[in-house]
């Protein structure tokens, strides 16, 4: 969107400031515009359906016209005998595309060696008095940007994979979190009616002694959920205690329950 | 308030449960109280209470054991006192009750622990 932008900003205003003095090359940037607006109804058709296939396309489209528009003027500036810079739409353009190319390697690395090939082609297929005119140095400069673009272009991948990778460990941290929370919530509500039970078969025990294998085997079983509720206590140092309230009834543990399971 | 053991907790059913284990298990009496009000009231006619057993967290918006330990204290209350909680050891109310630097236990306490705790209180005091 970023490069359709600058196509159909910057390509009325070159064509209205060159359109006296060298208006072949204002035609080039009206074709440019044009182009670039196709680009954008395209995207406006599809919008809905968020397509990165298409997106991508598109922006691939959008450097390969930018650059056969920087190839086209190039020859018009030579001819026009003006003093001009070789080669520095391919350095804009490989800049422009290392900051802002969709994150798929292949589309920014298609742009960026299409604007590394194109100028020393050109170059190469100019007669020789052209080539004197601009200088071999120009090719090898533009080599050179592109090539440094290139490892923006890769830095700014990998940055944006860090990020995403932090990004989804924060997620799932915080996923975890609140599981942690629940399970200390369930906890929380579980103790007094765990200690309510085992009193409870202690008193059985002194009233009525011949229950005694039968409360034996409650309390054996108490044994294996007081061990289970304490291992379900060792998210507790991972809680911070200032950002939760733990549930205080049944009620308050069901809503968080569903705010973490919501029903579909 | 005649009684030995003072058990203040907002679950109703260990209100009444704990005071008969320990008549059953130990003889002695045995108040259970669900908030600090209820503990001013009784404490003003005076008192022969030994041992204090508190749950820390009493509900929402009410005065927590650690409130009520510290009212005790005030009162010159100079029995055993310990710290009954359904919260685990970092919570809040658990940190700070540990620096108090009282016993605390945590929900669900085995019953001969409990039961000897209070001996232990009843006993030291006796002796003292």
């Amino acid at each position: 969107m970023f490069q359709i932008f600058l196509l159909i900003t910057f390509s009325p205003l070159i064509a209205l400031v060159l359109w006296k003095s060298i208006p072949q090359i204002s035609y080039v940037y009206i074709v440019t515009l044009f182009i670039g607006l196709v680009h954008l109804w395209i995207l406006w058709l599809f919008r809905s359906h968020k397509l990165m296939a298409l997106s991508s396309l598109i922006y691939s489209l959008n450097v390969v016209v930018a650059g056969i528009g920087v190839w086209i003027n190039q020859n018009t500036w030579i001819d026009s005998q003006l003093s001009f810079q070789p080669f520095t739409g391919f350095k804009l353009f490989a800049i422009v595309v290392a900051f802002q190319a969709p994150p798929l390697r292949k589309v920014g690395w298609f742009c960026l060696i299409f604007l590394l090939l194109t100028p020393g082609l050109q170059y190469f297929l100019w007669p020789d008095w052209k080539r004197n005119l601009v200088g071999v140095q120009e090719t090898w400069t533009t080599f050179l940007v592109v090539t440094f673009a290139g490892i923006l272009y890769e830095q700014r991948l990998q940055f944006q994979k860090i990020s995403e990778r932090r990004f989804r460990l924060e997620a799932s941290e915080k996923e975890l979190k609140k599981y942690a929370h629940l399970l200390l919530g369930a906890r929380h509500l579980l103790n007094s009616p765990l200690q309510v039970i085992h009193s409870t078969t202690e008193l059985i025990l002194i009233k009525h002694p011949e229950t005694k294998p039968l409360v034996d085997r409650m309390q054996n079983s108490f044994i294996s959920i007081a061990a289970i509720n304490h291992h379900l206590a060792i998210s507790e140092s991972r809680i911070q205690w200032k950002e939760v309230q733990l549930p205080n009834n049944l009620e308050e543990l069901k809503s968080e329950v569903d705010s973490i399971f919501p029903k579909l | 308030m005649p009684a030995d053991v003072l058990y203040i907790d907002d679950c109703q059913e260990l209100r009444e449960i704990i005071p008969e284990l320990i008549r059953y298990n130990l003889n002695r009496t045995c108040l259970s109280l669900s908030g600090l009000s209820q503990i001013k009231e009784k404490f003003s006619s005076g008192h022969s209470c030994k041992v204090v057993i508190l749950d820390i967290d009493l509900g929402p918006g009410q005065p927590s054991g650690i409130d009520i330990f510290q009212w005790l204290q005030s009162q010159g209350f100079k029995g055993k006192m310990f710290f009954l909680t359904g919260h685990g050891m970092s919570h809040p109310f658990s940190q700070e009750a540990k620096k108090l630097g009282i016993q605390i236990f945590e929900k669900p306490l085995h019953s001969k622990i409990l039961l000897e705790s209070v001996r232990q209180g009843l006993d030291l005091n006796v002796a003292g």
